[in-house]
């Protein structure tokens, strides 16, 4: 267990290291971030005076030594648009981005998982036909775009939630509904489809012979069986939320989280803010993951630690 | 998934057959017609669209759709804030929102199954070193890094292109990977090792006929993928550009006259939802019917057996 877990946490941080070497290649070899971050107006002396500031005056390899070294130390410079630590803007902004995305996460999961359950007791019935065609619609139809007619019909229309913002509870329900979403239709399908397989093993069906009552058979025998296919699509699912619909989502609804603030560093040209989101995201996408792997790998006793590589 | 044994006198045949069951599944004659219809449109834009997408008229500005009360027949579906016609813009927009997929899917199809074959059939060390670099991408936070990639280098059709074939090239390669070990098992490929079949003909002919199928199907499932990736990125001002037209950037455009004009925002995002339905239900379908023993099991089946994506 305890080299399992070395060699998952090495692994993790050559995945952070990859990612920011690929930023940092990107933003400093194909673009020009001076020309992006400066105004059209700029003098050839603002350039230079930038590009010492950056430390960009300096050979490549010298710059990504020192880039590497500082991200490791969790100083990713200063924000040009805050004119403060990138990385305390990120803290600062990461709170409300946990909040909805526990929210919609929780809010998905949950209930993919009683869809996926009900639906695969008795597939082929009215509830399974519309928890098939449910799953399909969330993962076909686009979250910005759902978000936006949810502010028409909801907010515009019937007034019951606002527009857009943070404050009390009613600010977070859209979003977390519009972000959980997709999650409610995979996790249901995957759910759906594991407990139909699990109620037809053998020992589900030696229990059935046994007497045992059916609510008990799906909440503990199959549920058991289930769980592990649910647990690990939920992982993908959490990192798919984190990293790409709370960008979304956020935007829709101004949510004050990072995602937001990653749109918001992007129009302001502050290349550095965007660079220190990337990375504390990356950090957080690593970290599901050793946690995916290892719940599941105690949860099924078939895989073992030094076998998943 | 089971290897199929290579080449086929009963080609013809077999297209025929897979017309007519496409033709009784309706949730797979609905994927084809709607993606039939969208290919249409985009590629006869100029000619169906009643107007030019980009024509304006101030006078005609902000018009609600036919269904509206105040809507007209002149423009079907409206018009936006600079009296451009709703109907034109969703016709031509077809164009990118299914041009990109096409491109994005191809580069990443391509290049990804390379690789996989590479990987699988040279195995060792090679594979060990690719699948590593695979296993690490798909660690990425995706969308986020997209977004910062074309914020520096700048959105354009093919930056945006090649970044999305970026993200889901691994996909490819993994499957493969899969394919071609499970299909280098197999004793018809071990006998014409035997008889001294070269590496190239033992690839070409005994086991790239087992990937066809399965690759086509995860095709059609990314391009999906790609059409919501493109309209997201567009929505959020890092993809397609004005003066193209783009579904996911008519709804951006939309999005300031939430309170005036809704149908800008509801429209345009209808098109992307049907598109990507469509592709979804034509995907599942053939995820089912590409493989023989699930494709056994559901054609054996009564008439009301659950659709592809129950499956």
């Amino acid at each position: 267990m305890g080299r399992y877990l070395l060699k998952r946490l090495s692994q993790a941080v050559l995945v952070v290291i990859s990612v920011m070497v690929v930023v940092f290649v990107v933003t400093r070899l194909i673009g020009d971030p001076v020309a992006v971050m400066l105004p059209l107006e700029a003098t050839e002396e603002n350039r230079a005076l930038l590009e010492a500031q950056l430390g960009l005056d300096r050979p490549i390899l010298a710059q990504l030594g020192d880039y590497v070294v500082d991200a490791v130390r969790f100083d990713l410079g200063d924000s040009l648009w805050q004119r403060r630590p990138a990385m305390d803007v990120v803290l600062e902004r990461l709170p409300p981005t946990l909040l909805l995305v526990a929210a919609g996460f929780a809010f998905g999961v949950l209930l993919g998982v009683v869809i996926g359950v009900v639906s695969g007791m008795r597939p082929g019935g009215w509830v399974d036909r519309a928890a098939v065609t449910f799953g399909l619609l969330g993962v076909s139809l686009p979250q910005f775009w759902i978000g936006l007619v949810f502010i028409v019909f909801f907010s515009v229309g019937l007034g019951w939630f606002p527009t857009s913002g943070s404050g009390g509870i009613e600010y977070l329900v859209l979003p977390a509904v519009v972000l959980g979403l997709p999650v409610v239709g995979r996790i249901a399908l995957v759910t759906r489809s594991s407990m139909i397989d699990e109620l037809n093993t053998q020992h589900v069906k030696d229990a059935t012979a046994r007497g045992v009552s059916r609510t008990r058979i799906v909440m503990v025998h199959a549920m058991k069986g289930a769980g592990i296919a649910t647990i690990t699509i939920a992982g993908w699912e959490l990192i798919g939320v984190l990293a790409g619909g709370a960008v979304v989502v956020e935007t829709v609804y101004a949510w004050p989280g990072i995602g937001f603030t990653a749109m918001q560093a992007i129009e302001r040209h502050d290349i550095i803010l965007v660079q220190a989101v990337v990375f504390v995201v990356a950090i957080m996408v690593v970290t599901i993951n050793i946690i995916v792997d290892i719940t599941y790998t105690m949860l099924d006793p078939r895989v073992k630690f030094d076998r998943v590589s | 998934m089971k290897p199929v044994s290579p080449g086929s006198r009963s080609e013809r045949r077999r297209s025929a057959g897979w017309l007519m069951r496409i033709v009784r599944d309706p949730t797979a004659l609905f994927g084809v017609l709607v993606l039939a219809l969208l290919v249409a449109a985009a590629l006869f834009a100029p000619v169906i669209a009643p107007l030019d997408p980009n024509k304006q008229d101030l006078a005609a500005r902000l018009l609600p759709p036919f269904y509206a009360e105040g809507g007209s027949s002149e423009h079907l579906l409206g018009t936006d804030q600079l009296g451009r016609d709703v109907l034109s813009r969703i016709i031509h927009g077809a164009r990118i929102s299914l041009t990109i997929p096409l491109v994005s899917v191809t580069l990443a199809g391509v290049f990804g199954t390379a690789v996989g074959l590479l990987a699988g059939y040279r195995g060792g060390k090679t594979d060990a070193f690719i699948m590593r670099i695979v296993d690490t991408l798909f660690s990425f936070p995706g969308l986020l890094l997209a977004l910062t990639i074309l914020a520096v280098v700048g959105p354009s059709f093919w930056t945006l292109a090649i970044v999305l074939s970026l993200r889901i090239w691994m996909v490819f390669a993994r499957m493969t990977r899969g394919l071609v070990l499970s299909a280098r098992e197999a004793e018809y490929v071990e006998a014409a090792e035997l008889v001294g079949a070269s590496p190239v003909r033992i690839m070409v002919r005994h086991i790239a006929p087992n990937l066809t199928a399965p690759l086509l199907t995860l095709a059609v499932l990314e391009s999906a993928h790609v059409i919501l990736s493109e309209a997201a990125l567009s929505f959020l001002g890092l993809g397609i550009q004005p003066p193209q037209t783009s579904w996911g950037l008519d709804v951006a455009i939309g999005r300031q006259y939430v309170f005036s004009a809704p149908w800008l925002i509801i429209l345009p995002g209808l098109a992307i939802a049907v598109a990507v339905l469509g592709i979804n239900l034509l995907a599942g379908w053939l995820r089912v019917a590409a493989d023989p023993q699930e494709s056994a099991k559901r054609y054996a089946a009564s008439a009301d057996a659950p659709s592809a994506w129950s499956g």
